[in-house]
């Protein structure tokens, strides 16, 4: 390896001096191998163990259960700032995770985080992060109808009338009663008219 | 007749001498066929590697396996776990690459039967293909020496842990994608201007303080 990179037996870590010209990729792995290597250490387990619902860490869940419930409680009195920087620690925590736990347990976890963060984030009107947040759900469970209104409102309110259109009309093809969607549709339907100059 | 034949026959044998062909001839002869055809299939194997190790990866260096090599190395001298961690990085990293190569196998399959892509295209991604194969046998070859057995839970573990970094690399480049999302929308709404001056307190009050000075 041209680089040079030593391994600290006290720290148990590989270290990069700070002025090595390294590239992005391998400075990330670098890391991702040191988090794993912490991670295991501090399971203490020979190998670890294959992650199961059983195995997954219930005092991270508890915690982590707390923070929703205190961001949820933040938003339903009004205190959007204060609800969305609950959910983001909460969804920092969620990360923190042993890589080696369940992924189905953790991914459930971070989309009830990143669903609420997102309104959290469109009350404040920081549609950028609500944007970010949703397109990420989407990516994560396609099947919402929901998440495809998150988005939509945002796309909207970032101007990007015809993105957002395109959002409510896949919602409403997975849920085509949805109240909430067709009446945004037809708000954004005008809004398009106008940009055009048009009008029904 | 026969007579006739007979005496035509010993006659044309008495014509021609007989060769002489020593012990060693065929044996020559072959040793002389092995050692060519042995030459030529040294060549053409030494030509066929070269042009293998010239066909560039797809998927660029593997750091994942360089590292673990690296701290393989008995100069290191590393914890147990660090090794395990390693190689369940480098096992990651070829899950990884099996799946990407798996998720555009149809692709090359179709562009190279359509003509779009040519002979070293799809060639390259064949190589890759058995490169990977070639590597979890490796891989679980390696993990049998640290516990026996391990290799039965060893792929599981190794996929879990590829989905996990997977999802966090994507949040974590959620600010940079917000960066790059708002200069392609022109939209800074979420942006917060830094204060255009910061007033120093204690700058302030020493020049108070000259100025008092100056006036005295």
């Amino acid at each position: 390896m041209s680089v040079a990179i030593s391994y600290d037996p006290k720290t148990k870590k590989l270290v990069v001096p700070e002025d090595a010209d390294i590239s992005s990729e391998l400075k990330l792995e670098i890391d991702q191998l040191n988090t794993l290597t912490q991670e295991i250490i501090a399971n203490g387990s020979d190998v670890p163990p294959v992650p199961t619902p059983e195995n997954f860490n219930k005092d991270m869940s508890k915690m982590i259960k707390r923070l929703y419930e205190s961001g949820v409680q933040a938003f339903k009195s009004g205190k959007f700032q204060d609800s969305a920087k609950q959910f983001s620690i909460g969804i920092e925590m969620i990360l923190r995770r042993h890589k080696f736990e369940s992924f189905q347990g953790t991914l459930q976890e971070l989309s009830l985080f990143l669903m609420s963060r997102s309104d959290a984030y469109l009350k404040t009107k920081e549609y950028l992060k609500a944007y970010n947040d949703s397109d990420m759900l989407i990516g994560m469970m396609m099947n919402t109808p929901d998440n495809f209104l998150r988005r939509g409102v945002a796309n909207f309110f970032l101007g990007n009338y015809e993105a957002a259109r395109a959002d409510y009309q896949r919602g409403l093809a997975f849920d085509e009663n949805n109240d909430r969607l067709q009446a945004e549709l037809t708000i954004v339907l005008d809004k398009i008219l106008e940009e055009n100059g048009d009008y029904l | 007749m026969s007579n006739s034949t007979n005496s035509t026959e010993s006659a044309f044998e008495d014509s021609i001498p007989p060769i002489r062909i020593s012990v060693w001839t065929p044996l020559i002869y072959t040793a002389i066929l092995l050692s060519l055809f042995i030459t030529f299939s040294v060549v053409y194997r030494r030509n066929r590697i070269n042009k293998l190790s010239k066909i560039e990866s797809i998927f660029g260096e593997n750091h994942p396996k360089k590292l673990y090599e690296f701290l393989k190395d008995p100069e290191n001298k590393p914890h147990e776990k660090v090794l395990k961690a390693a190689l369940l990085r480098r096992c990651v990293e070829a899950v990884r690459r099996t799946m990407k190569l798996k998720e555009h196998q149809p692709i090359y399959v179709k562009l190279y039967q359509d003509g779009l892509i040519g002979d070293d295209i799809y060639k390259q991604f064949e190589i890759e293909l058995k490169l990977q194969e070639l590597e979890f046998k490796e891989i679980v070859m390696e993990c049998e020496t640290y516990k026996k057995g391990w290799s039965t839970t060893f792929i599981p573990l190794t996929q879990e842990i590829c989905f996990n970094e997977a999802l966090r690399r994507r949040v974590y480049s959620m600010d940079d994608r917000s960066e790059s999302l708002s200069e392609l929308w022109d939209y800074f709404g979420d942006k917060v201007e830094p204060p255009t001056e910061v007033i120093d307190d204690t700058k302030s009050a020493k020049k108070k303080k000259e100025k008092v000075k100056a006036s005295k």
